[in-house]
């Protein structure tokens, strides 16, 4: 009887481990706690490592525009678009009033973000976008 | 987070953005908000002008 009481005492000890465990994922309990709470997202309260933000205008006889960021992990990062403007035009081809309107951007690389159109319709056009990189 | 506006070879502001850190380039100005209204004017001396428009030429009527 009593050798069992031991035997589940000992199974449990290794099981739980102490608090001085070092992180594992594959360790005692403690050592697996040390493990999730050394992970940055839980450390920072958050996924999100960065969220940076911008607006990047084309001018009248541009079809590409690059911004510089500060670094992102490209893999690890999302970049939002929020939205684009420009005026009218007084041209007489549907294609000419509204083509230089769609803009489109890209993550280009870890430091830029481009914005592109088709057409520049000798009008500038705002594009705004976000940038979120996460752990 | 600091707010830079970027400026091309004329001086002109053609992006504004609010980074993840500090960002050393000679062609990005260190502003203190994201204020959109300085866009495509031009750096001067410190402060930023605007630059004038070309007038546009109005499409010719129908005949």
């Amino acid at each position: 009887m009593f050798g069992m009481m031991e035997a589940m005492l000992s199974f449990l000890r290794r099981q739980v481990g102490l608090r001085t465990d070092s992180a594992s994922a594959t360790g005692s309990a403690h050592a697996k706690l040390a493990y999730i709470a050394g992970k940055e997202i839980v450390a920072n309260g958050s996924a999100i490592k960065s969220i940076q933000r911008g607006t990047i205008v084309l001018s009248d006889n541009q079809t590409s525009k690059a911004a510089t960021i500060s670094p992102v992990i490209t893999e690890k990062t999302m970049l939002s678009f929020l939205g684009a403007s420009s005026r009218g035009q007084t041209e007489t081809t549907k294609y000419d009033k509204t083509g230089h309107h769609f803009v489109r951007i890209s993550l280009t690389n870890s430091t830029t973000v481009t914005a592109n159109r088709e057409y520049n319709g000798e009008e500038p056009a705002t594009v705004s976008y976000e940038v979120i990189e996460f752990y | 987070m600091p707010y830079y506006a970027q400026i091309d070879a004329e001086g002109i502001c053609f992006a504004v953005t609010q980074t993840a850190g500090e960002i050393n380039r000679a062609d990005m100005i260190e502003i203190d908000s994201l204020d959109e209204s300085i866009l495509l004017k031009k750096y001067v001396n410190g402060a930023w002008e605007t630059v004038p428009e070309e007038p546009q030429t109005e499409p010719e009527p129908p005949k």
